[in-house]
């Protein structure tokens, strides 16, 4: 699949007003073509979590163009959003339930069959561990089960696209391989990933292409060999490019406060 | 079978999925009735809905009287629907707007093809639902009596009450839903806080306003008077369709009964129909503004001043000042526990003014005729407010932060938990009741005010003993969602009905002695203390359970 899966163009957003107004996006342009594995990092308030949220309806008071899929988001938002996931970044569950209740539920909205949702539901949790779990309740569950519930949630619709915020925080060694494996497979099969973290390694190992930005704008895109200079990582490439210092005389400070 | 032919035929023509709906509705009920203390909660008990629909039917008995005295059904009916009406609107304002637009859910639904009228109108269900089991209870010793002296008209009744408790519910979100549209997200959620202020004062001020349209010749003999905007009046609608099943057909009350069906299913045709469109703008608006804060949001530079000077005096450690500047920035910035205690301020400041029973038409007479009264006593039940304040102590978003008590000597969260409590009671109690203080100086002079300080003593008293009571949790550490839905509204009840019992007490000294008031503080101001010193030193039960 090579036709563009996201076009992004002239993406702005802010909030606030007069004094207090701050422009988080500022500008973003990106097209994302039909099977792409997308790593788009970058620092703390640099504006990943928000363009995630707009282009999958979270925020809807944007400036800008966006086409999910060759849809405008604006005029076709039921018929997008039924064919995207997300995992967010915070653990947004109904704790309460159990995963076979949570997940039937999000089955029901996406309108999957029923005789399809028993099936697709054990084969998730199975693959992710969880099919013992599948009856408990979900407040009494672990920070990486529920990441996992969550991860669950973001593809069970078998979406053509999925966007991921962070979605290994809080996951151990094991299930972060597993994840690796499947949105690698999820890609071999067509799908495209929009893969927001600041987990360099992680970007860096299963990325077809990294997309960074920085106070709201993209400053490096392209394939992890074309941005890395000499044999350097990931993480220096990023260092190098968000101007990110030692802090040596910050570090110094916090350590003789500390004594 | 009524499911199939009525429900998913109506919910379509309003354009919501009924599929989607049901599985929804259904889910939150199941979580409703699943939600347990757990974690840091497992010290606090949960309080039974059983036992909040009791409480609601007892507070349901005042309305008897009404109609027991009013010869005229019609004006019975209206001042009856005007009452469940008020507390529709207030239960509404006050514990329900966060069920409305619900953040968390918002992540989990948002991003989900799930249309905006199909998630505003289960959200409207899941409130009507708790709303209707409300109303019903305080409607309940008013049913048995209508059902005994008017037979047939019980039915309508029962039907007046869910129409008016759901015209109330739709008023209250078109309002929300219309202001969405003028309003920047930015400010929306401080609007709120501003409307649901207002709002409360509007119903409450309606509600003074309604008996005053009737022609009052001895309470009995009350008629009403049917002008053109008599007809504009909601209650008035309701009781002319309960009404219509005891006097009979006439045209003012075919208007009334058809305006009350009309206006409720009108409305939510309306909202559902009409404004719904842009709940989900006005949910991303409430993410947005989420965003920004943790992004954004800085405290600059917030004087503590007078705060802090007075914590040095009031407060007998370091660490109960730590627990009074901690509870100080929380109540300063939780939107939501703002949202809960400052439409009760607005019921306390117009329930002070209401129970003066003002005449607004001879103001030079009623000047005298209160400064020879006792009516300054009635200042005593704002107290109610006090003691929901402290109650409501506990409670937050975020419980999980409260790990730091685990880590804390037992007796430094003591003190953290009385520092919070001092500063509640300060902050949000002394203020209005200074005011009453030198009020009541102006008008009755020196010795009304002391009563007044002793009553204010007694109701500082009652909260700080009730906590030890009860053993509240510490400050900030049981998530909101223990507090039942309807049990915000309960403890106003409760607390009313404590400060009623202050009341008689504080009248009781009015008939002794002067020195017998003066004894009255100094002995409460030093049970005051002792209660104080009762939370510094409580043995801390240890959680079994951690998060």
């Amino acid at each position: 699949m090579n036709n563009s899966a996201i076009i992004i163009q002239g993406l702005r957003k802010s909030y606030g007003r007069g004094t207090n107004r701050k422009e988080v996006l500022k500008g973003i342009d990106l097209e994302v073509k039909g099977g792409q594995i997308i790593g788009y990092i970058g620092p703390n308030g640099a504006g990943k979590s928000t363009t995630v949220k707009i282009l999958c309806g979270l925020l809807k008071d944007f400036e800008g163009d966006i086409q999910v899929n060759g849809l405008n988001l604006r005029d076709h938002e039921m018929e997008i959003k039924s064919k995207i996931g997300y995992v967010p970044e915070t653990s947004a569950i109904y704790e309460t339930l159990t995963p076979n209740e949570y997940l039937s539920l999000l089955a029901t909205l996406f309108e999957i069959p029923e005789v399809k949702t028993k099936e697709r539901i054990d084969s998730l949790l199975k693959f992710f561990g969880m099919i013992e779990y599948a009856d408990q309740r979900m407040d009494s569950f672990s920070k990486g089960m529920r990441q996992k519930i969550l991860i669950i949630a973001g593809i069970i619709n078998n979406p053509d696209i999925i966007f991921l915020d962070e979605p290994l925080s809080g996951l151990d060694a094991n299930s972060v391989i597993l994840v690796k494996e499947m949105l690698t497979k999820l890609a071999e099969q067509g799908k495209t990933i929009f893969y927001s973290s600041h987990l360099m390694d992680v970007v860096e190992k299963i990325s077809d292409r990294i997309v960074l930005i920085n106070d709201g704008v993209v400053i490096a895109d392209g394939t992890f060999e074309e941005l890395k200079l000499d044999n350097s990582s990931l993480e220096q490439v990023f260092a190098r490019l968000t101007g990110s210092t030692e802090n040596t005389e910050e570090s110094k400070a916090m350590f003789e406060s500390l004594n | 079978m009524i499911k199939k032919l009525i429900v998913t035929p109506f919910l379509k023509l309003l354009g919501v999925n009924a599929e989607h709906f049901y599985s929804l509705y259904s889910m939150k009920m199941k979580m409703d009735f699943r939600r347990t203390p757990s974690g840091m909660q497992a010290g606090g008990k949960k309080q039974t809905f059983g036992k909040q629909i009791l409480m609601y039917g007892v507070v349901g008995l005042v309305m008897l009287p009404l109609l027991f005295a009013v010869q005229d059904p019609k004006v019975s009916f209206s001042i009856l629907f005007a009452m469940i009406m008020v507390m529709t609107g207030s239960t509404m304002l006050v514990e329900f707007t966060s069920v409305l637009f619900d953040e968390n859910e918002n992540y989990i639904l948002l991003p989900r093809p799930i249309s905006s009228r199909t998630l505003l109108f289960t959200r409207l269900a899941h409130i009507m639902t708790y709303i209707s089991i409300i109303t019903y209870s305080l409607s309940l010793p008013a049913s048995i009596f209508i059902l005994i002296k008017f037979g047939i008209a019980f039915f309508p009744f029962l039907i007046g009450v869910f129409l008016a408790s759901l015209f109330t519910l739709l008023v209250v979100v078109g309002f929300y839903m219309s202001m969405a549209q003028l309003v920047n997200g930015e400010r929306f959620k401080d609007i709120i806080n501003y409307f649901q202020i207002g709002l409360t004062v509007i119903i409450l001020g309606g509600y003074q306003i309604l008996p005053r349209i009737f022609d009052i010749e001895g309470v009995g003999n009350m008629s009403l008077e049917m002008h053109w905007w008599v007809y504009l009046i909601p209650p008035v609608w309701f009781a002319g369709f309960t009404d219509l099943f005891i006097s009979g057909m006439q045209l003012s009350g075919v208007i009334l009964a058809l305006t009350a069906i009309v206006a409720s299913i009108f409305g939510a045709f309306v909202v559902v129909r009409l404004l719904a469109n842009g709940f989900d703008v006005v949910l991303s608006q409430h993410s947005e503004v989420n965003t920004k804060n943790k992004k954004t949001k800085r405290i600059e530079g917030e004087s503590k001043g007078f705060l802090e000077w007075w914590s040095k005096i009031v407060c007998v450690s370091s660490m109960e000042r730590q627990g009074w500047n901690f509870a100080n920035n929380v109540t300063k910035r939780d939107r939501k526990f703002k949202q809960q205690v400052y439409p009760m301020i607005a019921y306390a400041i117009i329930l002070s003014v209401v129970m003066l029973m003002p005449d607004f038409k001879n103001l030079n007479n009623f000047w005298q005729e209160i400064a020879e009264s006792k009516k300054y006593l009635a200042f005593i039940f704002i107290g109610f407010m006090c003691v929901v304040s402290a109650s409501i102590l506990p409670y937050t978003d975020s419980p999980e932060a409260s790990w730091i008590y685990k880590i804390a000597k037992p007796k430094n969260t003591n003190h953290i938990h009385s520092g919070a409590l001092k500063l509640i009671i300060f902050k949000f109690f002394t203020p209005i009741y200074l005011f009453l203080i030198c009020f009541t100086f102006y008008v009755w002079g020196i010795q009304e005010a002391i009563y007044i300080v002793a009553g204010a003593l007694l109701t500082v008293l009652w909260t700080v003993f009730g906590i030890t009571l009860q053993k509240q949790p510490l400050p900030f550490s049981v998530h909101r969602d223990m507090l039942k839905k309807g049990g915000y509204t309960g403890r106003m009840i409760i607390s009313m009905i404590i400060t009623g019992v202050i009341i008689g007490l504080v009248f009781g000294v009015t008939l002794l002695p002067y020195w017998v008031s003066y004894a009255v503080i100094a002995v409460v101001s030093v049970f005051i203390s002792l209660a104080y010193s009762k939370i510094r030193n409580k043995r801390q039960i240890p959680n079994k359970v951690l998060f």
